[in-house]
Parts: structure tokens; sequence; C-alpha cells
């Protein structure tokens, strides 16, 4: 059999976490894109009434994607809730536009329309930024914002979104939980979703950085550092702590929460100037980013007491400059949370990808 | 019947010219200052380099009574660089390579290569782009952050890398009694999009290679010019964020290293490589179809952070 011929399969089960941000599946050697590709619940484990055909129950039961249809799209069969017996409940064939079924890789990810903002909620340090439209923006996604009015101190950033309200907001929580509060909300603005590459580690930037014996680093996202690896600063002169700038430290431990990013350093903070966000004058008058760059590895810390070295003595490989792109099969939040047909937290689900030998469009 | 040119069936129309039309390729800029590194079989796929920080200095003299002096830490930090393997391939049936006017394996054997440089130029890109550190130009007068670039940010980065005792990659070119040429400083490198060429033609002072004193002796292809202490090399395939600038506009990312700041990591095993495999491999009973592929392994990193700036522009 040749790799184009190859048909991919599996399962896969659902988390709170998943419902929300939707399912990524490495697929790598079914060429470009596969022909089609299915999904369809399976229910609960164990539970083989559950899913397709459950009893008093709406949900998505099935979804497809074929070759020609557009990337994000699906089609699928909702099932309605019904609890009679027999029990015939209602199915009615679905089609979704956005946040469906999409397949890319990393490296050449698709690319997303900008939608506007009404207000960022910057000077409440909680970062909710109102939007009529969210678009295809699930929990987990990156966004940059930019062309806002204010806040310019943030135009250009890029941010993780920590939670979404569909077509109302989206909070970008890594930036809030930093403490970072600015002087002024933003008005209006734009926010552009992307899929950023997966080269491993990711130059990051900051959102805040505390003064302490050990210092704190916030992140605006998700991070990519480990105990034992050595991180550069950038701090320039506009973002108060100077004394960082162009110095390295070993992390101790890495916070990577639903809402903290954030790492813990080797390095006393506390006799150093304070971390300050530019304003969004100062912003305008140009200035680079205070940014943590990947640097190097050094010993891991022992997990229970940072201040030791961990025993016997460990070297950090979990560090090492990675290109970690894949190809991805992506289904999407849309997919188990449509039209009021929720999924729950454990269902599984089969999907299936086929790759014809012969595609034959006539 | 009077015989015209409408008359001509259509194969008496045509002439099948076996002279092949060019095929773009890009400008391979990104590996262009890598350090390379031959990561031996056998020996893992992380390759780890290391380095020994500099010891503090020590001005205080002995004292009368010629005490011994506090000993120094000497600090070592490691470098690890994963190696990856790459490959791609295309199928072509018998039936085409026999009845096909030109030869087409060869051809498809010169877009695999050059498919394979590309990548790996890609690849070095991307590195660069995720883990370099980044400076906002902040010189030019087109009120985005970063604005375009201009003389003062070219400076400043070099004034950086200086500070940060990076090393120049290129020596200096003598000015010489050609008209129209000018000296230039020793040089870092700068790796960025063709996009950029009109900023930096518009930058004051900026040295196209043809007014090196040199003229463009000992220049490549890629390279567009220089100012002061650096010299461009531009590529189509040049690092761009779209919308990433304060207004929205697409940002250059321009990157500007110092000698040893990055490098690329090769398998000694795994160097480039065409695969060719006749009819009758893979599963082909009939004998119905060849296969040609490339293969190579590589990764790439930043090995002094400080050396490898991001000079990040918009006015493309």
């Amino acid at each position: 059999m040749y790799p184009q011929q190859m048909i991919a399969g599996g399962t896969f089960a659902l988390t709170t976490a998943l419902i929300a941000s939707g399912v990524e599946i490495e697929l790598q050697s079914q060429g470009p894109t596969p022909d089609y590709i299915e999904i369809k619940s399976l229910g609960k484990a164990g539970a083989f009434n559950e899913g397709w055909g459950q009893s008093g129950d709406a949900q998505a039961i099935e979804w497809w994607w074929a070759r020609g249809m557009p990337q994000q799209a699906a089609k699928g069969i909702l099932q309605a809730s019904e609890a009679s017996t027999p029990q015939l409940p209602a199915m009615t064939a679905y089609t979704i536009t956005s946040s469906g079924i999409s397949c890319y890789d990393t490296a050449n990810p698709p690319t997303f329309a900008a939608l506007a903002t009404t207000a960022i909620t910057g000077s409440a340090g909680t970062y909710v930024v109102s939007m009529a439209s969210t678009g295809s923006i699930a929990v987990g996604d990156y966004v940059l914002l930019y062309a806002t009015t204010g806040e310019l101190q943030i135009a250009g950033y890029s941010f993780q979104v920590t939670a979404v309200t569909a077509n109302v907001s989206i909070t970008l929580g890594y930036m809030a939980s930093s403490g970072t509060v600015l002087a002024a909300d933003a008005t209006a603005g734009f926010v552009k979703k992307y899929i950023p590459n997966r080269y491993y580690p990711k130059e990051k930037r900051i959102a805040n950085i505390t003064q302490a014996a050990q210092a704190v680093v916030f992140f605006t996202e998700k991070n990519d550092f480990t105990p034992g690896e050595q991180v550069s600063f950038r701090v320039p002169s506009e973002w108060g702590m100077t004394e960082l700038n162009n110095v390295k430290a070993r992390v101790l431990s890495v916070t990577n929460s639903a809402t903290v990013s954030s790492i813990t350093l080797d390095l006393d903070s506390s006799g150093f100037s304070a971390f300050v966000f530019p304003t969004s004058a100062v912003a305008a008058a140009g200035i680079s980013p205070a940014v943590a760059v990947p640097s190097a590895s050094m010993v891991v810390p022992d997990p229970l007491n940072t201040s030791l070295v961990q025993q016997p003595p460990g070297t950090n490989l979990l560090d090492a400059f990675d290109n970690r792109n894949v190809r991805l099969i992506k289904f999407g939040p849309g997919l188990f949370n449509v039209s009021a047909h929720t999924s729950e937290a454990e269902d599984i689900w089969m999907w299936r990808a086929f790759k014809y030998d012969l595609f034959n469009n006539n | 019947m009077t015989v015209s040119l409408n008359t001509m069936p259509s194969q008496i129309q045509q002439r099948y010219n076996s002279k092949l039309l060019s095929t773009p390729e890009r400008n391979n800029i990104h590996n262009l200052f890598a350090v390379p590194v031959e990561l031996p079989d056998n020996e893992g796929f992380i390759d780890r380099q290391s380095r020994y920080d500099a010891l503090s200095l020590f001005p205080v003299p002995m004292d009368d009574v010629q005490s011994n002096p506090p000993a120094q830490d000497l600090h070592r930090v490691d470098v690890d660089c994963r190696v990856r393997v790459f490959a791609t391939y295309i199928v072509l049936t018998r039936q085409v390579t026999i009845t096909n006017q030109d030869p087409i394996l060869n051809s498809a054997a010169a877009r695999l290569g050059q498919a394979l440089r590309e990548t790996q130029d890609v690849l070095q890109r991307d590195n660069l782009e995720s883990t370099a550190s980044i400076v906002n130009c902040v010189g030019g007068g087109n009120g985005d952050l970063p604005t375009e670039m201009a003389v003062s940010d070219t400076d400043d980065i070099v004034a950086l890398l200086q500070t940060n005792d990076g090393e120049y990659i290129t020596n200096m070119i003598n000015a010489t009694r050609n008209i129209g040429t000018s000296p230039l400083g020793d040089a870092y490198g700068c790796m960025l999009t063709s996009r950029m060429i009109p900023v930096l033609n518009n930058m004051t002072g900026f040295l196209r290679k043809f007014q090196y004193g040199t003229g463009a002796i000992d220049t490549l292809a890629s390279e567009w010019g220089g100012i002061n202490n650096i010299r461009f090399f531009v590529s189509s395939q040049g690092s761009v964020s779209p919308n990433a600038s304060l207004m929205g506009n697409d940002v250059a990312n321009c990157f500007v290293t110092a000698k040893e700041g990055y490098k690329v990591v090769w398998q000694a095993g795994g160097k480039a490589r065409f695969i060719y495999l006749p009819p009758g491999y893979n599963n082909d009973p009939c004998m119905l179809r060849h296969t040609a592929g490339c293969s190579f392994y590589q990764g790439q990193c930043i090995t002094q952070d400080l050396w490898v700036q991001n000079l990040r522009s918009t006015g493309i």
C-alpha cells in the first residue's frame, strides 16, 4: 500500500477543557490533507447506551468533512433529547462553517480574519476583550491585538485566550493573572487569531516581574521553559527593572495553569527597580518589548526543594532547541457544543481519516 | 480545398521545445552565518555544546601578608539542539516517464534538490524567528511601532552587539579610487525579506553592493548592500510576521547576527540525500511507479542569545 492510501483512525475522550478548546490529533503521513474525515460519538466508556442513541440528552453524534469543503466547516447530525420508549430521537442534519474540522501543518497554518473589539478592560486588570463576533476563537487560541484606540502598550502583542463568551467577549487571563493594570481601557481595535509555529522553546513577552528573593516572571501566554533551563532577559529602560536587562538566570519552577503562565527564577530581584508596564503614550513614542528568551541548560533543581540541586545531579534535556511542528487534524469546539447540543466530559469519539487512492471528481 | 492555418491539425501547429523554462528559486540566506556542526552517528539525536562563563575581574591587590584571595566558581552552561529528520517524495508512473517528451526524472531531481535546500533555509529562519531577542525599530517616521528601519536603528543594533561583545563576521572593505564607491566597516550579517529593499534603499548612507570599494567582488547574489557595520542579505522567503505591528501592518523580522551566534547541526549519516526507486518497489508488483525522494537530518539553534537580534521593521 502506498502512503497516499493510508487510512488512520482512533478514539479520543473529551474533557471539559477539550470541549472548550477542541481536540488536536497528530497525523503526520497523510499527505497535505485527507480526503475524508469523520467522527462519531460512542458515549462514555463502558456505557454503550450513551452517545449515539442515548436517551434524553441532546447532543451532536456525528460530523464529517470531505475534500472540497472549506477548512473549519463540518456537516453532521444532531440528536434531539427524547426519552420515551421505544426511544425515537429526532435527527437533524446540520452544517457549521467555523470551529469544525480542519487539517493543516503548524509550519504553514491557516490564517484567520481580524475581528473588531470595542473595549479591552486593562484598567481593571481583567483584560476582557469585548467583541460582537468572536468568530472561531476558542480557549487556548493565540490572538494578536492591534490598531487599538488607547492601550497602545499592548497593541502588536500576542496573548492566549483563557475564556470565551461567544459573540460577547474573550478573556486574556494570562495577562490578567500577571497583576499588571493599565491606566485606561482601549475603546476599539482588532483581534486576530493565529496559529504559531512550534519551534521550542520560544521567546516570550513579559507581562510582569515581581521583586522577590526568587523573582517570578509572568507571561502573556503559556511558556515553554523548564526547571533547570537558563533564560535570558531583555528589559529596555521604559520597563523599569533594567537591572534584569541582558541578565541570565536559572529557572527553578514553572507554572502553566489554565490562567497563569510564569517561571520562578534563581535570582533575587528584591533590590531591583519595580517592573512597570509602559504607558500608552510611552509606547506610542516607540519602545521595544520586554522579553525572555531561551538561553541554555543548567543543573535541574530538586522538585521538592528548588534551593537544592536534584540528587543525583541532573541536567536538563527538556530544553533542547527543537522543531516540534506537526501535521494535525483539528476537531474544533463547535463540534461539541452547537445549538444547545452539548457533549460531556468523558464522552468518547471515534475518528477516521481517509486518503483515496483515486479521487474521482466527475 | 484551400490549405490554410485553419486546417492545420493541432499536432502540426505545435512544437514541443525541450528547453525548459526557469523555475523560481529563492535565495537561501538564513544558514549563511550559522556555525555548521556535525553530529556523529550512533551518539544520540541531541547535540550538546557547552560554554564556560567568563570569570570576574580581580582588581583588588593582595594584602601585605599575602593572604590568598577568594576562589572563583567556574560556571558552565550547555546548549542542546535536537536533530530531526525531514523527507519528501514524488511518485511518477512509468507510463509518464516513457511517454513524456522531456526527461522528467531529471526535473524531479532538480526540484527535489531545490525544495530540500529551501526547506533547510526555512527551518533556520523559523528558529531565528522563534528564539531571537526582539528590538523594535523606532528611528523611522511612519508612526507605527516598530517604525520603518532607519540608520539610527542599525547603529543601535551595532552598539548593542558590540556591548554584548559580539564579533564581526566580515572584515572592513577598503575604499578605492573607483567613482561612486565607498568603504564599509567590519560588519555583522543581517538576513531579511526582499520586501525590505525599498526601506534599505531609502536609508541615508546605505551602500548598494556595487558601491563597495571592491565592487561586487566577494559578495553573494543575495547581498543587497550595507550601512556602517551591517551587511544585508535578502530573500523572498525572509521572515515576516503578518499584522504584528501596533497599527496591524506586517513586520519584517531582520535577523542581525554576530559571529558564532547560532548554528546548524547535521547528522553525519543523514546529510542531504536523493533517493530513487525504480518501478517494482513498495508493493508495486506490476512495476508501474517510480519514486524519487530526498531526505536530510537537521537541527538548528541560537548558541549565544546575546549575539542574535531580531530587528523588527515595518514599511514593507
